[in-house]
């Protein structure tokens, strides 16, 4: 018997069941006195009537377990015929349940999920050999969260990406955490800073990010980022929810930065001393939607055996703050960053500082933006020169967002802005550029 | 009552008693009118946790906070975004649109903020057995569905049925 067949004879033999049942159970019942009562009865009806549905379809009643995970109830979004165009609350048409691939076993729940983006850019002038307009493959991100119990959680996200010709995995988060309580976790593995709310924000999510591009402050190390963004250690954190509102605390200690901005000492550390870092936030219970915080990181650079420039260590100070607001369809976030670099062979301090101020307005799919975006950097110093990340840039963008399925979005951007180059001379020199940059990004 | 009929829509013979038992009933009038459904907070009845105020409730609902006094981990039930209690959340608790919210469960999993995320129950009655089954459990219904099982918690000390009571359904126009 094909499939259709079977469920048509298991639709009839279920409507007749319980058709008969619904028929056995009016005779008995008594006219309701008043509408109220007959309302109820209804309700009463109904809910049999969904029961025995149930009953006869899957052989166990409604919410065979609340748990959110394989064994839901049998009323939870995962059904067996996810397309039932009948169904008015059909996976399709829901929130979130029909993201990532969910699993259960035992005490084991897994949840997959997928990232993706592809784009175009046209920049005016080219940036080094690169033509004007080039297609891009930007990256395909695997995440998957494992809960096992209640309170061990682990979580890896590993990234492809492309750098210049090649393509690259790196496994970008890889850490598991146990849960006292709501007040305090404990964190061991490869994470993001707390440097930048936007990094802990979006991680390698281009779909949650509005924006195409990172800001500067949030550019990854490869990416010409100057700030760490990631770290491998032990971090402690939680949350307070209190009648003013809720705080957020998170303190971790980490290998810290290699020799050159590029080397994220994932694996090892090249010395014994450590990175610090904390961060705080805090979210009042009066003005849903805002979030205030801010944190900082100390570190010692290890030198570079062989280098008169870099033969000692260099001490790294960070600073950051950040206001965030988003509220119906508005979204804000500003945020700004002090560096500095003491280099105790050149006997020199370097004061760096970036920020920037973006806002959006979700209208139904589409969402509008802009950004600007500043980066004011003291040229010259010997750890960040290297990648020619210690020079001046600005940028101002405006852009739209089209979330033309719940999954996926498409984003266009323009760009306007003016760097420093440093050229092969030495020279530095100040050019006005422009860019078109368009990007798909989706998830599931 | 109006905003649960939808529900029967995938099922055409099931309404059957349903719209036999309408037609007898007399036509309403303003004086017999049944009181609007508002959308209640229910958990298990064992559960002894204090009734919230409207700000710890959108701290539970929102997996801010994600255990309970006891010690024991917050088992969300959620809604569809298409309900009647889904939208009545994001209007009067969330102040969120549906891509916000969806972008908010997707962004806490992504970061590791929660371990996994919740599941969702279509229909009001089996939210009300599902939690009914869980010592862990909190979930939105329709006033209408609830039955015995569930704690119908208090919000701000009101009750569902007071005046004032903060998550009324707005009947769509």
């Amino acid at each position: 018997m094909s499939y259709r067949m079977s469920r048509i004879a298991t639709f009839a033999a279920a409507s007749a069941w319980i058709g008969a049942h619904s028929l056995r159970a009016e005779e008995p019942a008594p006219a309701p006195a008043g509408v109220e009562e007959r309302l109820k009865d209804l309700e009463r009806r109904n809910r049999e009537l969904e029961s025995r549905l149930q009953a006869v379809e899957g052989g166990e009643g409604p919410g065979a377990s609340a748990r959110p995970a394989g064994d839901a109830p049998e009323d939870a979004e995962h059904p067996e015929d996810p397309e039932d165009p009948e169904d008015p609350a059909s996976p399709a048409e829901d929130g979130v349940s029909d993201s990532g691939l969910s699993a259960r076993y035992g005490q084991l729940q897994l949840t997959l999920q997928i990232f993706g983006d592809v784009g175009f850019s046209y920049r005016n002038p080219p940036r080094g050999d690169d033509a004007h307009a080039s297609f891009f493959f930007g990256s395909l991100g695997l995440l998957t969260s494992a809960q096992i119990g209640e309170r061990f959680q682990a979580l890896s996200e590993t990234l492809i990406e492309s750098e210049e010709e090649e393509v690259e995995v790196d496994q970008e988060r890889l850490w598991a955490r146990w849960v006292f309580s709501d007040f305090l976790y404990a964190k061991l593995g490869i994470e993001h800073t707390n440097v930048s709310r936007w990094n802990r924000l979006y991680n390698h999510g281009k779909w949650l990010e509005t924006s195409i591009q990172r800001p500067f402050l949030a550019r990854f190390e490869h990416h010409e980022g100057f700030v760490p963004m990631h770290y491998a250690g032990v971090e402690l954190g939680g949350r307070r929810v209190t009648a003013l509102g809720t705080l957020e605390y998170v303190g971790a200690v980490s290998n810290g930065r290699g020799p050159t901005p590029g080397e994220r000492q994932l694996t090892g550390d090249l010395n014994d001393s450590k990175a610090f870092e904390s961060s705080l936030s805090f979210l009042p219970a009066d003005l849903a939607g805002l979030r205030v915080g801010g944190g900082c990181r100390f570190d010692e650079i290890p030198g570079i055996d062989g280098d008169p420039a870099r033969k000692h260590s260099i001490l790294e100070l960070i600073g950051n703050a950040y206001v965030e607001y988003r509220n119906g369809a508005l979204e804000t976030l500003a945020e700004m960053t002090f560096l500095q670099n003491d280099d105790r062979t050149g006997g020199r301090t370097f004061d760096h500082f970036s920020a920037y101020i973006q806002v959006g307005y979700q209208v139904g799919s589409w969402t509008p933006y802009t950004r600007f975006d500043v980066r004011e950097m003291e040229r010259g110093d010997p750890y960040l020169s290297e990648e020619d990340v210690d020079l001046d840039r600005w940028e101002q963008i405006i852009g739209v967002r089209h979330d033309f399925y719940e999954h996926a979005a498409v984003k266009i951007e323009l760009g306007v802005g003016r760097e420093e180059r440093r050229r092969d001379s030495g020279a530095i020199s100040r050019d006005v550029y422009w860019t078109i940059g368009t990007q798909l990004a989706w998830f599931f | 009552m109006i905003s649960r009929l939808p529900s029967l829509g995938a099922r055409p013979w099931a309404t059957t008693p349903v719209l036999a038992a309408l037609f007898a009933t007399p036509a309403w009038t303003g004086d017999g009118a049944a009181p609007a459904p508002v959308v209640v907070v229910i958990v298990h009845k064992e559960n002894k946790v204090a009734d919230p105020t409207f700000k710890e409730l959108r701290a539970l609902l929102l997996l801010d906070r994600q255990f309970w006094p006891d010690g024991s981990r917050v088992v969300l039930i959620r809604r569809p975004t298409t309900s009647a209690e889904e939208k009545t959340l994001l209007r009067e608790l969330y102040s969120m649109t549906e891509d916000k919210l969806r972008k908010y469960w997707t962004g806490r999993l992504f970061r590791g903020e929660i371990p996994a995320l919740p599941s969702i129950v279509r229909a009001g009655p089996a939210a009300v057995a599902a939690v009914s089954k869980d010592r862990q459990a909190i979930s939105v219904v329709l006033s209408t569905d609830v039955e015995d099982g569930v704690r119908t918690l208090s919000i701000d000390g009101k009750r569902p049925e007071d005046k004032g009571y903060p998550l009324a359904v707005k009947e769509a126009k």
